[in-house]
């Protein structure tokens, strides 16, 4: 180590702890903490703001600012996504797999507690990583081409194998509409359209927010409804729930964090990949490295949770490599950071690792220090938070309804992005209840955009002769690893439990399902626009469903003694029914006055009519839609499509 | 000659320019104005470019005609659902759209066969036009004629043709395309790991993405220097590497290429625009189109854009009417041509 490097490091830590610079990165991770847990506030509208108003400030502090911006939004994510099953980012799904069991379970403390803990320990790993790097961080960012994303997809996909499911048929036909929703859009290399049916708000791709929102959120709000009636509390607080016991756990699984930081980080550094693919394969590789028991994940498993939690927060300190060391951001964040630089005068690249070091390191110690922050923060509040799982499901249903609905409405100010994240929800509820894998659906979706791309720029630079596998250290070693991976599955793959009846109504979803899959693989072989890749997908999703669908019918079933509506009683429909409507409403009416309309419906559909309940939802209502009119006419940062009905007016 | 023809209307258009340059807005558009809201719409994630010229534009707008602006964010559909909100428009609601002017005209002839976007909107004013640039590898030379083939980093393909495709017909390289790279960092990412040659973003774009490593920005396309980069080859006119290239070549040769590299420099610029929807009235854009007048004329922008690090060159009124004019005409007769090329 030099001088110039220790001294680098001297003069970013005499940044960080002067005064009143000290405060600077204090302030931006409560603001970052504070944006990431309200429903609409994105971060990067807030940091495009803040970049006019530190035009004039000092460098020094700007990176303190956006340093710790960049390093409190992460974890806080997480936290929505423990306590209501929100994901708070889309980095923060994999967490709520078995953070929100373990809330339900009736530990949220030991969840909030746990998260924090491996977040801290996550986020330290990849900042020391990130300063090791620094003298050969160009060369190493290098050795990573289409070749090795490609086989990093396949890596993250090979792990669904390690996650216990009731069939492998089925478990490979969800992985496959996973990547067939990840194509919706347009085509990457021709931008040919792709199963948008003549919508342009489909042009884009599904919302990855909106598809998480729908798929977990809405879909656990459906299953709710089951135990409506006898309001259906969580359990309670266990003895064993605790901040302590939450943190000794990620002591106890230390190995499982260490691994699962390596692996946030080396994602991180990969532009492009993103914060929830680190979280997936984490949370594959922990479900796969699992001693004993793995039917417990998905469950509960509090390795299920700091696995992704070490891994989302380690891959901070990855992102900002490519921004520092060559000028090209990897994520939004990265994004940010570079349009900073290039306004206060710095270059990336050489200069920002040799003259400026001390300035890099000054950027690298605010993130350090805000990821310690939110951790602090984290668990100094897990127990008020923790408080707010144990409300019983008929008060929290509908706020935590309509948070979701402003999150999905803020992405593009698009009605469509409902409608996208409520079919996912129905469509998750169902799997979910005829006993379908559904984490293998989320890995696939999130994986396939970038799967997808690499796959089509290696194959063209393979047909080019510019792509040589034996002259890359780095596809190699992932290969080795995939094989690796791939044999530990198959040895401690466990005797699969023999099957059990089908729900009834079984063979009629999986018929159902069989003839959508039948219906777009037809789509994409009948027009000329489709890639191989695209039809290669949908028709072996096509031909796995009518598999399964075969196989279904063929099989017994259980007696149809359930209720009608699948599982939801039938008294319990109205929130359901005031859940799909809700899009209409907003589409003819507007925000404001549909939330009104939805909390004054929902509010007094329950039960007993009298006048101190009907006062009472009207009351809410108007709150509700007033607030609603003001925020989406005159705060919030979207601009939404004119009602419909408003034409009648004019 | 569709250079030529530029230049003289691009003439006249900046003459009208000018003598608007000093009229501010009438006292009736102000009052018109005054205490609206009014969106500007970036169709783009936060952060980038365009983000930065409509946070500086919106304060100044703000400021000078008492209009409410805000900036709204929407990438979604790759910049198609932005455009539809703001053709949506109406007098209520002031919804303007910062866009480059050859992205709108293409998704319009994609979506609609729309060969004309001014049928459907109008331009307040453009903020900065910036030509395209080659970015290539180290040790690639742009002056090399045994350079012959090259393979270049691309999003898609066809937006590939003029940049990438017409412009290498031009300097008599042959050129492949490797499309599904996501994005110019992505773009310059590909150069410098050395799996493509070369690849094209604006010309500012270059600068900044080639700051802080080895690819370089071997060529600008336009047929004049740059003034923010003097030393960097162009392509087009005397003194271009088009001509330079070609030289001991024949007549009928280079008077393709020429042609060739005409067409490039016509179709391949960046247009950064201001645009709102024609179902706005008449006077309401009048007074809109005064109002972003006033603002990209002023010094308060002038100096907020130069804090943010972004080249100001504003077009206003007819100038910028009639330069998108130019624009969609030329893109109409190269029309068949680039059609080959999709093939």
């Amino acid at each position: 180590m030099d001088a110039g490097y220790l001294s680098a490091l001297h003069e970013g830590l005499t940044n960080l702890f002067s005064w009143p610079g000290i405060l600077i990165p204090v302030l931006g991770t409560l603001i970052a903490m504070t944006a990431s847990f309200l429903p609409g506030i994105g971060m990067a509208s807030l940091s495009a703001i803040l970049i006019l108003w530190t035009i004039n400030w000092q460098p020094e502090s700007v990176l303190l600012l956006f340093g710790a911006l960049t390093g409190g939004a992460t974890f806080m994510g997480s936290i929505t996504g423990i306590l209501f099953n929100i994901p708070g980012n889309s980095s923060a799904a994999a967490v709520l797999l078995d953070g929100h069991a373990l809330s339900r379970n009736g530990l949220p403390r030991t969840a909030i507690a746990a998260a924090a803990t491996a977040s801290a320990i996550g986020s330290v790993f990849g900042v020391l990583v990130l300063m090791a790097l620094m003298p050969i961080v160009q060369e190493f960012i290098l050795e990573f081409g289409p070749l090795e994303r490609v086989l990093l997809g396949i890596w993250g996909l090979s792990t669904i194998a390690a996650i216990p499911n009731s069939s492998t048929l089925k478990a490979i036909a969800v992985t496959m509409i996973g990547l067939v929703l990840a194509m919706v859009g347009t085509d990457p290399v021709s931008a040919a359209p792709r199963w948008t049916f003549g919508t342009l708000d489909l042009m884009g791709g599904l919302s990855v927010i909106a598809v998480l929102v729908g798929y977990f959120t809405f879909s656990e709000l459906i299953s709710w409804q089951k135990g409506y009636l006898i309001t259906e509390k969580p359990e309670n607080r266990t003895s064993q729930d605790s901040v302590l016991a939450g943190m000794r756990s990620v002591f106890t699984h230390r190995w499982l964090t260490l691994r699962a930081s390596i692996i946030g980080t080396l994602v991180g550094i990969i532009p492009g990949v993103g914060g929830t693919v680190a979280g997936f394969v984490a949370y594959g590789h922990a479900v796969q490295s699992a001693k004993g028991n793995r039917e417990s994940f998905g469950k509960g498993d509090i390795r299920g949770l700091i696995g992704p939690e070490a891994s989302v927060d380690a891959k901070d300190g990855g992102s900002l490599l490519p921004a520092i060391a060559f000028g090209l951001p990897g994520s939004e964040a990265g994004v940010i950071l570079v349009t900073v630089l290039a306004i206060h005068g710095l270059t990336p690249g050489t200069p920002m690792l040799t003259d400026d070091l001390g300035l890099t390191f000054t950027l690298i110690f605010a993130l350090l220090l805000s990821n310690f922050l939110t951790s602090v923060v984290g668990v100094g509040i897990a127990p008020a938070l923790a408080r707010l799982s144990y409300l019983p499901v008929y008060k929290i249903a509908l706020p935590v309804f309509i948070a979701s609905a402003v999150s999905i409405i803020h992405i593009n100010g698009g009605v469509v992005d409902l409608f996208v994240a409520l079919t996912l929800g129905v469509f998750g509820y169902l799997l979910k209840h005829f006993n379908w894998p559904r984490v293998p659906l989320i890995i696939a979706f999130v994986l396939g955009d970038f799967f997808e791309a690499n796959v089509m720029i290696a194959h063209r630079l393979h047909s080019l002769g510019r792509l040589n596998f034996f002259e890359r250290p780095a596809a190699m070693i992932l290969t080795a690893m995939i094989v690796l991976s791939i044999l530990w599955i198959a040895r401690k793959k466990q005797t699969a439990e023999p099957r059990s009846p089908l729900r009834p109504y079984s063979a009629a979803f999986a018929t159902l399902i069989a003839a959508m899959g039948v219906g777009l693989a037809l789509i994409a072989f009948l027009s000329p626009d489709y890639s191989i890749y695209a039809r290669l997908v949908a028709a072996t999703c096509a031909a796995m469903l009518v598999a399964i669908a075969l196989r279904d019918t063929l099989q017994p079933k259980a007696e149809a003694d359930e209720p009608l509506l699948l599982g939801v009683p039938r008294v319990n429909a109205v929130p359901l029914v005031l859940m799909a409507l809700l899009p209409f409403v907003i589409w003819a009416l507007g925000m404001g006055p549909s939330l009104g309309l939805l909390t004054f419906a929902w509010m007094a559909h329950r039960g007993v009519i009298r006048l101190r309940a009907l006062i009472r939802a009207l009351a809410w209502s108007a709150a509700v839609g007033i607030v609603g009119i003001w925020y989406f006419g005159f705060w919030a940062n979207i601009l939404l499509p004119e009602p419909a009905l408003s034409a009648l007016w004019r | 000659m569709i250079k030529m023809s530029l230049l003289v209307r691009s003439s006249a258009a900046m003459i009208l320019m000018l003598i608007g340059a000093n009229a501010a807005m009438s006292d009736t558009c102000r009052s018109e104005l005054e205490g609206r809201a009014a969106t500007l719409l970036v169709p783009h994630k936060p952060g980038g470019g365009y983000d930065n010229y409509a946070r500086a534009i919106a304060p100044v707008l703000s400021d000078l005609t008492g209009l409410r602006v805000r900036v709204v964010n929407n990438s979604a559909g790759g910049g198609v659902v932005a455009r539809e909100l703001m053709l949506a428009a109406s007098d209520d609601s002031l919804t303007m759209l910062i866009e480059s002017a050859g992205s709108l005209s293409d998704e319009l002839a994609q979506v609609s066969n729309q060969q004309n976007l001014l049928e459907l909107m109008d331009v307040l004013g453009i903020v900065h036009r910036s030509p395209h640039a080659w970015v290539l590898g180290e040790g690639l030379d742009i002056y090399d004629t045994s350079l012959t083939n090259l393979v270049a980093a691309r999003g898609t393909l066809d937006d590939s043709h003029i940049s990438v495709t017409l412009a290498g017909m031009a300097l008599g390289i042959e050129t492949e395309v490797v499309g599904g790279y996501g994005g110019s960092s992505e773009f310059v990412s590909a150069v410098l790991r050395e799996e493509v040659d070369f690849t094209t973003v604006s010309f500012q774009t270059a600068l900044r993405r080639t700051k802080g490593n080895e690819a370089h920005v071997a060529l600008v396309l336009s047929d004049r220097p740059n003034s923010d980069a003097p030393d960097v080859p162009y392509l087009a006119g005397p003194g271009g590497v088009v001509l330079t290239r070609a030289a001991g070549l024949s007549d009928e040769e280079i008077e393709r290429r020429t042609q060739f590299a005409e067409m490039v420099v016509t179709l391949s610029g960046s247009i950064r625009g201001i645009y709102i929807s024609n179902a706005v009235s008449l006077e309401t854009r009048d007074c809109l189109r005064q109002a972003m007048t006033e603002s990209l004329l002023s010094d308060a922008l002038s100096r907020s854009l130069a804090d943010l690090g972004r080249p100001l060159d504003p077009l206003t009124g007819d100038a910028a009417i009639a330069l998108l004019t130019q624009l969609i005409e030329a893109r109409g007769k190269a029309t068949p041509l680039l059609a080959q090329f999709s093939r």
